[in-house]
């Protein structure tokens, strides 16, 4: 079986809610169990927050594009944002970030070494990554990303049950 | 706001009201190097201060009390060793600092904090069932029963000369290698058994909780332990690479040396030594190619090129070097470092030039460029071995499309993948904490499903681990 979802919400954190809602609301009515249906819907807010954090939205239609897809036994979440032209040290820190938290066999290890920079004194006002780390902790979600034509950050976290 | 990979941190030391402006010239784990602003007026060597603060960026963060050491040395002589960077070193006196991140993220962790920390990683292993802790313990038994033979070798070895100590060495692993590996294939294979039915997620735990008993066990192998530090924050590394390539003995124990060796032995390790004999085949070919179509050179992208060893298989003859016009391409300076150093080292040794460039990318972040034939043109080959190994399928399908639009008209793309019953599997998982996406043979095809008028083709490769797309442009 596979099913998706689809959603183009602005990048207005008083919409964030209905996309978390809309989430769990699909992913209930394709039979997904209670704690993968609450992990999968934490991890399509975490990115839709980052998305609206970090995307470039110049124009009134720009939009954060969201896709959740069941397909068997896999859930994937897409989740694209429109980048600016300088944010290449964004996304440069975003790839390290996730190969980074990639590199654990147990994305506890990750976590474990995010606390200890979030709680650390700091000259560095980008973010902590903490967010991401939770994704593939709490999640349990396998991040990945690339950049698309048009300068478009596609951010993937695929989901197993 | 980003910061560069380097940062400039600025300081000042406060003691009784008096302030010296410095900068930090190095940051080692637990203290600081520093040079001060006016160098006529430097402390007397040692000073007690109550405070250093930190500045940059417009941000700034105060550590507590530190003692200032100067250097005792302003210039070498003789046998001195160089001098220090800076104008002393800065002690804290309450609290151990960590800065081994300070001039790269500007974050200064406190040992204190790992301290704090150990409450969460000592109730993780709560959730491990006695029966894997059985397992585990009667594991570590056995290795740890095996080991002690070998380090009371070298243990009486101590006072011989060093020749001799490393003969007896020597002889040692020739003699009783082959044995070792037997014993701890089987141990490895009663690991498979133990974790097959467990879930993604407990397997994860399982690891866990296996690295911190075995770690004693893990840290003694030079391959192990990098493949678990990772030191340039991803695995499978150059460094990894070429330790596979190289496929020898390291370590002073003898101990120390099978457990080197044997992870570099295994199905998948082969299997990445056997990249190197299918790579040179599909560079004649992609030449014959060229050659038949009376374009020249051949055209090659290497994608994630890693040492780029496989080039050593193809330029085996001066006539070689006038074939191929190739552009390796990774994210890591080190790898390009290497590679171009293996390129160097042909050229010395056939006494012809290379045509072959470096390209500083990520394949995450590239393919955004519009114009990416026009800033690079199009290839005969391009090939990545060992990269799709870390894509999941969403972006492995990106890449791969962009790639094909690449290939000249007759050009072939060869990715390379392993399949999930690769037999290094759990021992890469829970020894080596090295995961992959792995593909079946369906999900690498589909890869090329939308390739528009492609013509793939799959074949495993003789560890039977490995599977190779190669995709034609017609």
């Amino acid at each position: 079986m596979i099913a998706t979802l689809s959603m183009k919400v602005p990048p207005r954190w008083a919409e964030f809610d209905a996309v978390r809602d809309r989430s769990l609301e699909f992913l209930r009515r394709n039979d997904v169990a209670t704690d993968p249906c609450i992990a999968v819907a934490m991890v399509v807010s975490e990115l839709v927050e980052n998305a609206a954090k970090y995307g470039t939205f110049r124009r009134g239609s720009d939009a954060i594009e969201i896709a959740v897809t069941l397909a068997h036994t896999v859930i994937t979440i897409e989740i694209c944002n429109p980048l600016g032209p300088n944010q290449t040290c964004h996304v440069t820190r975003l790839d390290g970030m996730i190969q980074w938290i990639r590199g654990f066999q147990d994305p506890f290890e990750a976590y474990l070494e995010r606390l200890k920079e979030v709680s650390a004194q700091t000259l560095d006002s980008s973010e902590s990554g903490l967010g991401l780390v939770r994704i593939a902790y709490e999640g349990q979600a396998v991040l990945d990303f690339f950049v698309r034509e048009q300068n478009i950050l596609a951010v993937s976290a695929v989901h197993r049950l | 706001m980003s910061l560069p990979s380097t940062l400039v941190v600025r300081g000042s030391l406060e003691a009784n009201g008096t302030r010296h402006a410095l900068r930090v010239s190095a940051a080692h784990p637990h203290s600081l190097r520093v040079t001060f602003d006016d160098r006529s007026a430097l402390p007397a060597s040692p000073t007690h201060f109550e405070q250093l603060t930190l500045t940059c960026e417009g941000r700034e963060v105060q550590l507590g009390a530190c003692l200032f050491d100067a250097n005792r040395h302003s210039s070498p002589l003789g046998d001195d060793p160089p001098p220090e960077p800076g104008d002393g070193r800065i002690l804290f006196q309450e609290a151990v600092y960590d800065f081994r991140t300070l001039m790269r993220n500007g974050r200064i962790s406190q040992f204190a904090q790992r301290v704090q920390q150990l409450p969460l990683v000592l109730s993780r292993q709560s959730r491990v069932g006695a029966p894997f802790r059985a397992f585990v313990s009667r594991l570590l038994y056995d290795l740890q029963v095996y080991r002690a033979v070998f380090d009371e070798l070298d243990r009486n070895l101590e006072h011989e000369p060093p020749e001799a100590r490393e003969r007896v060495k020597q002889i040692a692993v020739q003699a009783e290698y082959g044995s070792f590996c037997r014993f701890f294939d089987e141990r490895l294979g009663l690991l498979a058994e133990e974790v097959r039915a467990t879930s993604g997620d407990l397997q994860s735990l399982h690891g866990f909780f296996f690295r911190k008993q075995a770690w004693d066990l893990i840290s003694c192998s030079e391959f192990l332990l990098r493949t678990n530090l990772k030191p340039r924050g991803f695995a499978g590394d150059s460094a990894m690479m070429r330790m596979i390539y190289e496929n020898q003995f390291r370590g002073a124990s003898v101990f120390s040396r099978f457990m080197h060796r044997h992870p570099i032995e295994t199905s998948a390790a082969s299997a990445v030594r056997n990249r190197r004999k299918l790579l040179a085949g599909a560079y004649l070919e992609a030449g014959r190619r060229a050659r038949d179509a009376q374009a020249g050179r051949a055209r090659v992208l290497s994608v994630a090129c890693g040492p780029a060893w496989e080039l050593r298989d193809v330029l085996t003859a001066p006539g070689d070097f006038e074939k191929y016009d190739i552009i390796l391409l990774d994210q890591d300076a080190a790898a390009l470092d290497e590679a171009t150093q293996a390129v160097a080292a042909l050229e010395e040794t056939f006494g012809a030039r290379a045509q072959v460039s470096t390209q500083r990318d990520s394949v995450r972040t590239m393919l955004h460029a519009t114009d990416l034939s026009t800033q690079w043109g199009q290839f005969d080959l391009i090939y990545s071995m060992g990269m799709f190994d870390y894509l999941t399928q969403p972006v492995a399908a990106a890449v791969i499309s962009r790639l094909y639009r690449l290939l000249r008209p007759g050009g072939e793309l060869v990715i390379g993948n392993f399949h999930p019953r690769n037999p290094t599997r759990i021992y890469m998982e829970y020894w080596m904490d090295w995961v992959l996406c792995y593909r079946t043979e369906d999900e690498l095809m589909q890869l090329a499903d939308r390739l528009p008028g492609a013509i793939p083709a799959l074949s495993f490769d003789d560890s039977g681990c490995q599977m190779t797309l190669r995709v034609r442009r017609p």
